[in-house]
């Protein structure tokens, strides 16, 4: 049970938030959140402002859904390891030797790449991110995308040599789920929800648009609070969850009971196994197995962003401390909401201020919504002439 | 004082694995100067850190904040206190 200093110092960080995250929606524009203070041996508690939608005005609440961009690679790398645990994979082994459907393309490179330097973003693949698309069921699957046929034109291939540095790679992550889908003989986003996701009652949580049925989903916005047209993702284990703040706070709290792992809350992986995915790859790389990974006044913070077009969301945890924080957006400008409320948590549950080294290793800074709208039309212009290559 | 002399010459130790050791090593030496490049730092901080059982901040990793022997010294020193 959570002690007396415990609670006291919920209250204050959560009578901070009621007061402040109204205003930060306003001051920048941002429709709705979801956000949840986490303290894995202790209470929770979840707060949710504003709307699911500008046009409708439909309030965000507990069970309101986001698109959480690449805080799903984190889920996927539970994934991945589970199927390590369950001895149908091996970190070690090279990706091109679990899969038939795709040829990983010749380059000026070794094709030997794990799966443990996938995981890490260290195997030096191309493509970093996605930009999805406005078509429910495009058509597309995952090896399209991989092959650089989907709405995505650049096909995944390894462009530098593995394992001498980190370069983050949605492309790997694409890989993974394709290993995935072949070993277990099941669609990514069904051995997700089977293997992963229910075992740990994220119940409100899919990687497949189409099992959403009647559930609320955010819309997402642009730097200006305008609603965007939705952006489906064929890449569903880089980029592609749909999740609510509560589901994450489950998944936050499995990885912080590794004492427990016969617990309800951690049912499914070892304890020493997702110690490894939050230590370093290599000690001057700040990630481990689809985690960041940092240190900021001798406190280890294991946490990812998610940033697609529409939304902006953060995890972020202390797994010594047992606390977390989960923050969901529905706007591009969500990344200023989500700088301001690091900056308060950092301060008030970590006891350390952020830096602008720290900030900028974490990609939490403050931007000015124009450099937001420039990136915006930056990313659709080169979607656009991707698309006609 | 004792503190820091201990853990001085336990610093002096691992920076002697990773450069050339024949010349006298002094606290307001620059790091870079003693022969320490981005690869070999990281790997006397692994060796620091298990060695006192630390975990150096991140942007502790880099010339621009430990720059000389000294700061070394004092940043492991000062972790040990607080």
């Amino acid at each position: 049970m959570i002690g007396l200093g415990g609670t006291t110092i919920f209250m204050k960080i959560g009578d901070e938030i009621q007061e402040v995250v109204p205003k930060l929606l306003r001051k920048y524009n941002v429709p709705g959140i979801s956000l949840s203070i986490i303290h894995a041996d202790g209470e929770s508690y979840n707060y949710n402002y504003g709307y699911v939608d500008k046009k409708n005005k439909d309030l965000v609440h507990t069970f309101t859904r986001f698109q959480v961009a690449s805080v799903s690679k984190p889920i996927t790398a539970w994934g991945i390891l589970k199927l390590v645990e369950d001895k149908m994979l091996d970190l070690d082994s090279h990706a091109v030797e679990y899969i038939k459907k795709w040829r990983l393309p010749e380059s000026d490179y070794h094709n030997n790449i794990t799966i443990r330097q996938i995981l890490s973003h260290t195997a030096g693949l191309s493509v970093s991110g996605y930009y999805g698309t406005t078509t429910r069921n495009s058509g597309f699957n995952i090896v399209d995308s991989l092959m650089g046929k989907a709405r995505t034109k650049e096909r995944v291939y390894v462009k530098q040599n593995p394992s001498e540095r980190f370069d983050y790679s949605g492309g790997g992550y694409s890989i993974l789920q394709l290993i995935i889908e072949e070993i277990t003989g099941m669609s990514f986003s069904d051995f997700m929800y089977v293997h992963i996701l229910s075992p740990l009652g994220m119940s409100n949580s899919t990687f497949n648009p189409d099992r959403m049925g009647d559930v609320i989903l955010t819309s997402g916005h642009d730097a200006f609070g305008k609603r965007l047209p939705h952006r489906y993702y064929v890449e569903q284990a880089a980029a592609g969850l749909y999740t609510t703040s509560q589901d994450l706070t489950k998944f936050m709290i499995a990885n912080m009971r590794q004492d427990r792992v016969d617990s309800i809350l951690n049912p499914l992986l070892q304890p020493s196994t997702i110690k490894l995915m939050h230590t370093r790859i290599r000690r001057d790389i700040p990630y481990g197995l689809g985690f960041s990974v940092n240190t900021i006044n001798k406190t280890r913070i294991v946490s990812h962003r998610g940033a697609n077009m529409g939304w902006q969301s953060i995890i972020s945890m202390v797994p010594d401390k047992g606390i977390g924080i989960v923050i969901l957006t529905n706007s591009n400008n969500g990344c200023n909401v989500i700088h301001e409320l690091m900056e308060i948590w950092f301060r008030d549950q970590v006891n350390a201020s952020l830096s602008e080294f720290n900030k900028k290793l974490m990609n939490i800074q403050k931007r000015h919504p124009i450099s937001i709208k420039f990136v915006e039309k930056w990313q659709m212009i080169t979607h656009q002439l991707n698309m006609k290559k | 004082m004792n503190m820091n002399k201990a853990i001085y010459e336990i610093v002096v130790k691992i920076l002697t694995e990773e450069v050339d050791a024949s010349k006298t090593f002094l606290p307001d030496d620059n790091l870079k100067d003693i022969g320490l490049n981005s690869l070999s730092m990281i790997r006397v901080v692994v060796k620091l850190e298990n060695e006192f059982n630390i975990e150096f901040d991140d942007e502790m990793l880099s010339f621009d904040q430990i720059i000389t022997l000294d700061d070394l010294v004092t940043y492991i020193s000062d972790y040990s206190k607080a």
